[in-house]
């Protein structure tokens, strides 16, 4: 009888843990242990928002225009375009995407902490800016004539090991996870 | 963790699966323009008059406040046709028009005009039975039941409308005997086209559906930071507004149609702002497919399987974006072969700040964006809708011409560099793959502000050039009379099909003149909105005669040898050229050029 009991409460355990892989793998997400590139159709309204503030306002964003990375602990950087057609000029030039990172991220050797930040490919530099729309970096960025069919954002895999390409079109901009 | 392209591709949320979208405002990508290069000196021998007046096209196209938007139904206008509704051989005019949020001014009706064949125009809507008053926005044109007369289908938002040509100079709209009438909630029609998608002879049909408006919903202007443009106050949408879907509908042979949008996979895409749409063999395996060109978002290349379902892949075959991977405001279409490789390309037109798009097509339905290496990025000052690759000046190589106009009345006072009105664009071709603009060369018509939305290509008084119809937001239209100069030759190509549908969409004719060859599309919408003259005009330099393929709908090809310059063709399915009706030029007595 205690045998019979085990047995069952193992195939509970299996079969929780098996329903539970499979609503991972339905939401695009990788098993734990496994760093995995997130493409829009991953991003859901559960990961990325779909209004965020930004200098006084909020605007809404692009979830068909998202990616990110989900590190092997499960971590996540993610980006998506945002409309900022309602601020000025100015402001629009460099607010193209929303970051939100749960860990340190650097880009061409900058690091940003964990947050929420404004990010835009301006005149071949990469910038990104606190919330305030305050400058907190500015990189170079590269300018890739190689990529057949671009779409307006997407991360894909960087040089190296452990780095990523972060893409606006033919734009990219290089990171790695921080200290 | 290596992603392929395919794979990237066909994991985009463009289709089905995306989170909704809740952005707002005008697509735009704020990208300069490319430099000019010197001008070629080269005479250009087409020449724009604006002779609307004296054609007696009088009456204003309502659309919406002169002044002041406040709602996006009021900025995307309408378009217009050519359409020889009466079958004595010379284009008749077709003119949509909107409404007001107050009430339209007295008078105002869509327009049928009939060709007096002198240069002048009847109105005779009110004996047609076309009047009508509403947020109109496309036309589209083919004979959907095959009784020899081209019949209307125009969409609004809220009812769209099936006028079957009678055959006695009247329609009757049976929108409702058709099954095309919408019992649900109301939908923003925007582009449609006839369409024998599988090939039976009977052309059934393709709508398109902007966004989801309504008065109640929808916030005024600077409402929240959404409804802005610049930092300033502008209506709402279309980013920010819900989405709407596609329609397909198949022709049942007998008058009616039966929705099949979700069997064909037509409904899959469901996060796109549908504008014009555009019928043609884009792939060559003679099955037409559809473009649809979508406003801030991928625009949409449905292929046909060739069993009743299509497959969407604009984003994969190069058409969905631009060569840097941006969606642009997808407003018109133009289709032709401006590089006379024999393949039917695409030009799209977009919103200020951006360059409208060439794409040049592989043969077998893959584009590149050649927009830069063409010369095509020099001029991103307006806000650009109704087009077309047409031979102006029937020099042999097509050029493209473009309506603009702001969709912002009020804006200028603040920004005096987006004009409420603005120019027509003309780029001439070159010859060699690029075009050059051009401005008072091309006549005072082109150089004249309107804000204009759909324009429609035909030869109106038969004298073998290409004329321009343009729809202008709150004034009579412009008919824009090309009063060629030279001695260039020309021909025209007028198919009626037997076997295929009657009026010969989805064809895709090859002339061969010299050492060049051209292809060109019999098609049922196309520019903005907007239907133009079924009889495909081609330019031929010096060349005397031509050779011409006939790929029919119905999968038959037929070819002609040693043809005359200088005529129509009127080429019967299976019987090869039969007489042409109101046409005085004919191959023993060639009418030379297009003088007036």
């Amino acid at each position: 009888m205690r045998c019979l009991k085990n047995i069952l409460v193992l195939s509970l355990a299996f079969c929780l843990g098996a329903w539970a892989s499979s609503s991972l793998s339905a939401s695009g997400t990788s098993s734990p242990g496994e760093t995995t590139i997130l493409k829009a159709a991953d991003v859901t309204a559960m990961l990325f928002p779909e209004r965020v503030f930004y200098q006084g306002k909020t605007a809404p964003t692009e979830l068909r225009n998202t990616g990110g990375v989900r590190f092997a602990d499960g971590a996540y950087f993610l980006a998506g375009l945002v409309d900022s057609s309602g601020y000025s000029t100015a402001v629009r030039s460099k607010y193209q995407a929303y970051l939100l990172t749960e860990v340190p991220v650097q880009f061409g050797g900058q690091e940003v902490k964990a947050g929420a930040y404004g990010a835009g490919f301006v005149s071949g530099f990469f910038v990104v800016t606190d919330i305030g729309a305050h400058d907190l970096l500015r990189v170079p960025s590269v300018h890739d004539m190689a990529i057949k069919r671009p779409i307006p954002l997407q991360v894909l895999a960087g040089s190296v090991a452990g780095t990523y390409r972060l893409y606006r079109g033919r734009d990219y901009v290089e990171f790695r996870r921080g200290e | 963790m290596k992603i392929t392209r395919r794979a990237l591709l066909l994991s985009l949320p463009f289709g089905a699966s995306a989170g909704k979208l809740l952005a707002q405002g005008m697509g735009s990508r704020r990208v300069k323009a490319q430099p000019k290069l010197p001008a070629s000196g080269r005479p250009f021998n087409a020449h724009f008059v604006d002779v609307a007046r004296e054609a007696g096209l009088i009456s204003p196209v309502i659309y919406g406040s002169p002044t002041q938007d406040d709602y996006i139904i009021e900025s995307d206008g309408c378009g217009c046709a050519f359409i020889d509704y009466d079958n004595d051989g010379w284009m008749d005019i077709f003119l949509l028009t909107g409404t007001r949020i107050n009430g339209a001014p007295p008078g105002t009706t869509n327009r049928l005009y009939r060709n007096n064949r002198d240069g002048t125009f009847t109105d005779v809507t009110e004996k047609a039975g076309l009047q009508r008053v509403g947020w109109a926005s496309s036309v589209c044109v083919g004979d959907y039941n095959n009784d020899g007369f081209e019949d209307l289908f125009c969409t609004y938002w809220g009812q769209n409308a099936l006028y079957r040509n009678n055959g006695d100079g009247t329609f009757t709209d049976l929108t409702k005997q058709a099954g095309l009438w919408n019992e649900g909630p109301t939908r923003w029609g925007a582009g449609c086209t006839f369409i024998d998608y599988d090939r039976n002879g009977h052309l059934d049909l393709f709508v398109s559906n902007y966004l989801q408006f309504d008065f109640v919903h929808v916030p005024k202007p600077g409402a929240d930071v959404n409804c802005n443009w610049k930092g300033i106050p502008v209506e709402c949408g279309p980013r920010g507004l819900p989405f709407s879907r596609q329609h397909l509908y198949h022709n049942n042979g007998d008058g009616t149609f039966t929705e099949v949008s979700e069997r064909a996979g037509i409904s899959k895409t469901h996060e796109n702002y549908g504008m014009t749409a555009l019928c043609a063999d884009l792939d060559e395996d003679g099955w037409p497919d559809i473009y649809v060109a979508c406003d801030s978002t991928p625009s949409l290349l449905f292929m046909n399987n060739h069993d009743g379902t299509f497959r969407e892949e604009g984003v994969l075959r190069g058409v969905g974006l631009n060569e840097d991977g941006m969606e642009q405001a997808g407003m018109g279409i133009g289709v032709g072969d401006y590089n006379l490789d024999g393949h039917l390309d695409l030009y799209k037109t977009h919103f200020a700040d951006d360059t409208n798009v060439l794409y040049r097509n592989d043969g077998k339905g893959f584009f590149d964006d050649v927009t830069t290496e063409a010369h095509l990025g020099v001029d991103t000052r307006f806000t650009c809708w109704g087009t077309g690759i047409v031979d102006l000046d029937n020099d042999g190589f097509p050029d493209i011409f473009v309506v603009t106009g702001s969709v912002y009345p009020r804006i200028e006072r603040q920004l005096p560099q987006y004009p409420s009105k603005s120019p027509r664009q003309v780029y001439r071709s070159l010859g060699n793959g690029t075009f050059e603009e051009l401005a008072a060369q091309a006549g005072p018509a082109i150089v004249e502000p309107h804000s204009s939305r759909g324009c429609a290509f035909g030869d109106f008084d038969n004298d073998g050039d290409v004329d321009v119809l343009v729809v202008n937001m709150n004034e009579p239209p412009s008919l824009l009379r090309n009063d060629m100069r030279g001695s260039n030759h020309w021909i025209k190509v007028k198919l009626i099909g037997t076997k295929s549908n009657r009026s010969a969409i989805g064809a895709r004719v090859l002339v061969h003149y010299g050492k060049k060859v051209q292809a060109q599309a019999v098609v049922s919408q196309s520019s903005y909105y907007s239907a133009s003259d079924s009889r495909l005009h081609f330019g031929l330099g010096n060349e005397e005669t031509v050779d011409i393929d006939i790929y029919w709908p119905s999968g038959a090809l037929e070819k002609l040898k040693a043809v005359a310059a200088n005529q129509l063709v009127t080429i019967k399915e299976g019987a090869g050229i039969i007489p042409s009706k109101g046409w005085p030029a004919t191959k023993e007595t060639p009418k030379v050029g297009g003088n007036k």
